[in-house]
């Protein structure tokens, strides 16, 4: 069963003699619990395109359907609760908030569906993450690559069906990367979520259950590498 | 954490340093509005007191009804207090004598002498119906003591009395008689032996909080009361809010402007400083979408972090306003003293802080509205990017401008929205300035500082005849301590041929010094007709007054001659009689009445003049048979409330002042941190800090120029709306543009921007470079 269905999606940014096409045309679809790489030259649209997959940007043509549902047809305020309990989302720059404590920044995003952290789902992420002592400490008390595993927690409490990352290891050392993208795929495997992420790790892209390169807006699916 | 919103104080904690500037900005207004609606309060709290002692503690006063009528209205469920007097000889015409002295009787019930006022200085009210209370100056003037027998002497018999206590009547204290007082039965006696209808005034005070104006119209219309024969205590009456009277009226708008301002101000300042906060933060606000915050939760978020800071800045701001006002309270009581010596020292108002509370609370929701706004439509895309993109849709155009010069001017015009609120916070200090010039103006016109021509002491003849001679005029004048006497002569109901419907007008000489002060103290604009009316024949001086058809030129005839209204005093002191009243110079007054003396002598006195100096003057009056009244006291009062004014007016435009410097110096020093960042990558590309200054300057010319313009253009109407409306209103005085107050305005934002650029830049000045660059 496909999660994810991008159907002839393209983004034009402005418009006249200075448009950019960033996305032309982009169909493809991802199936439950597959970890995916997206590959591609700086600027060829990568971000873009997983800005589109999470709805934060809107496609100037085209439909993404997650989980069978349209996400641009939801209306802003149902698209942002749709968002909430089902993408999360991992930064290239960590993005946590540095007056909070790392379990402080993991349950935020529950707070903020107005529910109560799942304390054992919390014990067991932090557990998962190697961050059991490290729960009361601020992000800028962490290395570079428990700020990032951090950072997954944040991701993951929620329970997510889909995540998406954007080079989550473009800041870190290549020890810290391999740590943080099996934890990634330990987890995902464990929860059955599904992950697209973009990087430019060559090893990475080569773990991946499938690559998609993106060059000057134009998708080439590569299927799956192993299967 | 329980909730989402459990960051605010934990993020506040920690950004303490970047909100020191909105935290300060909403304890300057709440400090500012708790100041002056305390000092608005204590104002009335001292006026009431006042009004008490002056004019008694009754809002009614009503005469010719019954005793029953008068019985049934104090009855009334709204009615605090019900006193009674009623009074012979009060304008001491009669031949009533104490001692030899000129004497009033009044008689009253307790409550009008303990209550109604509060006169009894020593002793107690005359129960029985041969005791009786005396003013105080009996004291002085007959030697005499609480117990001591006294006889009133009448035209028509002889009554003896106990001295019960003593009084201090402030309306009768410049005469030179005594009163006495007695209570209702013994004054009827004497009121009736003397064959005198009674004249019952009866005086009614209301509960607090009662709508005055209602209870009145109800007992004019139950007991059908003339208006003639109800009176008001204006001050008192006023003082419930309820009133009709004008410059009551006009204080309250004033102070309900003023706060309007300061509000305006107050979301100028936080919302400036918000904005720039929102700018730094897009990122934060761009990741919170991006985990699922709605734009709902965001706009509550920052609403609930501005609100936050109010935890800290209201109780600083009103323990601040409390702490000014108990100085300015102290100042005002010891600095001045006379009237102001009754204002509360250690006085708490709670409508001060209530209104402070409120406005620091209303200030900070609406200048979050729109920087919660503009955080919640930060699209989450920015959380994605990592790059915050400032959007630039016109590359400068650096063909006649340095291109630093020209970079400045790009980015104060970048943002439509930030170029408004800069320009608006610029604007904001000089319509403040102008328009409170404007009533500074009106303090100017309303409390007059004592003038050259005031008086210390004046006699007068009792029945205003012309017997106080030239010889004991100079008498009087070459006396220790006298500095200066100068009379007038009075010729009242001087018939005329009819004219315009008058046939009677009340003649007044003035003499040489007068007419020197006609001039100097701007009695009349018309220097012309005052100098005619001085040197030549027949030509007189007309009071204006709403009742005096008499105008500039009309001819009138007086005993023989044609005289000519040459000049019209329209701000005098002189005046106000039944009559329309005419001056002349000293040879016309002669001529026309036979008369060469004065009515009235004034008295200037010397600064050294001792007491022994004064009743030296007393008995020279008195061995010639006239009443001598004591101004000093209340001349002091005068010059008392115009210092407390000016003090406080001055204190106002210090403030504002103030207020326009710190805002402007923090307008620039938040868009200037809101682009450091950028100014740290030039600095790192090698623009030199000279060529930033430059930047920033050019950056500030632009919102002071838009500033000054729009500052002019809104704020010269409104300081002639505020002109016209306490000035020209109440003194005819008519609105010119205030060009000096533009110009100090205007001098006064040049500085505050040089300075305000000089502040910050100096902060990149001593910061490395890799600092600047890294520094958020
Ligand atoms: N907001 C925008 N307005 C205009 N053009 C944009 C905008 N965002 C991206 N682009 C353009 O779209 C193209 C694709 O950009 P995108 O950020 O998707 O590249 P990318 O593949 O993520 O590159 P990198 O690997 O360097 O992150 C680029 O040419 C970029 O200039
Ligand atoms: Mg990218």
């Amino acid at each position: 069963m496909d999660l994810l269905e991008a159907i002839s999606v393209s983004k034009t940014y402005g418009g006249g003699d200075t448009a950019v096409h960033a996305l032309k045309d982009v169909s493809f679809t991802v199936p439950k619990g597959e970890f995916t790489a997206v590959v591609g030259e700086s600027g060829s649209g990568k971000t873009t395109l997983l800005n589109m997959l999470g709805g934060l940007d809107t496609p100037t043509d085209g439909k993404v359907i997650i989980d069978g549902k349209d996400i641009f047809s939801m209306k802003e305020s149902s698209l942002t609760i749709f968002r909430r309990r089902n993408i999360g989302f991992i930064f290239q720059s960590f993005n946590l908030i540095p007056e909070l404590t790392v379990e402080q920044n993991i349950i935020f995003p529950v707070l903020l569906d107005y529910r109560k952290p799942d304390k054992a789902y919390l014990e067991e992420l932090l557990k998962v993450l190697g961050l059991e002592d490290r729960r009361c400490y601020l992000p800028c008390q962490l290395s570079g690559g428990q700020q990032q595993r951090t950072a997954i927690g944040r991701a993951l409490i929620t329970r997510p069906s889909l995540i998406l990352a954007d080079e989550p290891t473009g800041n870190l050392d290549s020890r810290n990367s391999s740590e943080v993208i099996s934890l990634l795929k330990n987890a995902s495997k464990k929860y059955e979520q599904t992950i697209i992420m973009i990087t430019h790790n060559r090893a990475i892209s080569q773990s991946a259950d499938r690559v998609l390169q993106v060059s000057d807006g134009i998708l080439t699916d590569f299927g799956r590498c192993r299967e | 954490m329980r909730s989402y919103l459990s960051l605010i104080p934990i993020s506040v904690r920690v950004r303490r340093k970047q909100s020191l500037m909105t935290v300060i900005c909403i304890t300057l207004s709440v400090f500012l509005v708790t100041a002056i609606f305390s000092m608005a309060d204590m104002g009335i709290r001292l006026e009431e007191a006042n009004a008490k002692q002056k004019h008694g503690s009754w809002h009614i006063l009503i005469r010719d009804i019954s005793d029953e009528e008068a019985e049934e209205i104090s009855a009334r469920p709204d009615v605090a207090a019900f006193s009674v007097q009623d009074a012979i000889n009060y304008n001491i015409k009669e031949d009533y004598y104490i001692g030899g002295k000129k004497a009033a009787v009044a008689g009253m019930n307790k409550t009008f002498l303990t209550d109604t006022f509060d006169y009894i200085t020593e002793g107690r009210f005359p129960e029985t119906d041969n005791e009786a209370v005396i003013s105080e100056n009996a004291k002085d003037i007959m030697g005499v003591n609480i117990g001591d027998s006294i006889t009133l002497n009448t035209p028509l018999g002889k009554y003896e009395y106990t001295i019960s206590g003593f009084e201090h009547d402030a309306n009768t204290y410049m005469y030179d008689a005594v009163l006495l007082c007695l209570n209702m039965s013994a004054f009827d006696n004497v009121r009736i032996s003397e064959g005198k209808s009674p004249a019952r005034e009866y005086c009614y005070r209301f509960n607090k909080y009662i709508n005055v104006r209602k209870s009145i119209n109800e007992i004019k219309e139950q007991f059908n009361i003339p208006d003639e024969n109800i009176g008001e205590n204006v001050v008192m009456v006023g003082l419930t809010g309820f009133s009709e009277n004008s410059v009551l009226q006009g204080m309250y708008i004033t102070a309900g402007v003023l706060s309007l301002l300061i509000l305006i101000a107050g979301v100028l300042m936080i919302a400036g400083s918000m904005n720039s906060n929102i700018t730094q933060r897009t990122e934060f606000f761009g990741m919170l979408r991006c985990i699922g915050a709605s734009k709902k939760q965001i706009i509550r978020f920052v609403r609930l972090e501005a609100l936050n800071w109010c935890k800290i800045a209201v109780p600083i701001g009103s323990g601040l306003g409390i702490i000014v006002t108990w100085i300015l309270c102290a100042a005002l009581k010891f600095g001045i003293g006379g009237e102001l010596s009754s204002i509360p020292l250690f006085g708490i108002s709670l409508t001060g802080i209530v209104c402070g509370i409120f406005v620091g609370i209303i200030t900070v929701l609406i200048a979050a509205r729109s920087p919660a706004k503009k955080a919640s439509k930060v699209s989450p895309v920015t959380a994605v990017s990592g790059n915050v993109k400032v959007k630039t849709h016109r590359s400068i155009s650096a063909k006649f401008l340095k291109t630093e010069t020209a970079l400045g001017i790009s980015h104060a015009s970048a943002s439509k929205k930030n170029l408004l609120l800069m320009t608006g916070s610029f604007a904001l200090s000089i319509i403040l300035f102008l328009s409170f010039s404007a009533i500074h103006d009106w303090t100017r016109h309303a409390l007059n500082d004592l003038q050259p021509h005031t008086p210390d002491l004046s006699f007068a003849s009792a029945d205003l005849s012309c017997n106080i001679t030239g010889e004991l005029a100079d008498n009087v004048n070459s006396m220790r301590g006298v500095k200066r006497a100068f009379g007038r002569g009075f010729k009242g109901d001087l018939a005329i041929d009819d004219y315009k419907g008058i046939n009677k007008v009340d003649l007044v000489s003035l003499d040489d010094i007068q007419f020197e002060w006609a001039d100097e103290e701007k009695w009349t604009k018309d220097s012309v007709g005052l100098e005619r009316a001085y040197k030549e024949k027949n030509c007189v001086i007309t009071v204006f007054d709403k009742d005096n058809p008499l105008e500039k030129g009309d001819k009138i005839k007086l005993g023989d001659d044609i005289a000519e209204i040459v000049c019209v005093f329209t701000d005098s002191p002189i005046g106000g009689g039944g009559n329309p009243t005419i001056l002349c110079n000293e040879k016309m007054f002669a001529r026309l009445t036979g008369e060469t003396g004065y009515a009235v002598l004034d008295i200037q006195l010397e600064k050294n003049a001792t007491e022994s100096n004064i009743s030296a003057i007393r008995s020279q009056a008195e061995a010639n048979g006239f009443l001598l009244s004591d101004r000093r006291e209340n001349n002091r009062e005068i010059e008392g409330t115009y210092y407390a004014f000016t003090i406080l007016v001055y204190g106002f435009i210090g403030i504002i002042a103030m207020i326009a410097l710190f805002n402007i110096m923090n307008s620039i020093s938040m868009s200037v941190s809101a682009r450091i960042k950028q100014y740290g990558a030039m600095r790192s590309v090698g623009m030199s800090a000279r060529q930033l200054t430059d930047m920033i300057a050019a950056e500030t010319a632009v919102y002071t120029f838009c500033g000054l313009v729009v500052g002019l253009v809104a704020g010269i109407p409104i300081n002639k709306l505020f002109f016209e409306s306490f000035v020209t209103a109440y003194f005819g005085t008519a609105w010119e543009p205030p060009l000096a107050e533009v110009f100090i305005s205007a001098v006064f934002v040049l500085i505050a921007s040089i300075l305000a650029v000089y502040a910050p830049s100096n902060r990149i000045k001593n910061m490395s470079v890799a600092d600047t660059a890294r520094s958020e």
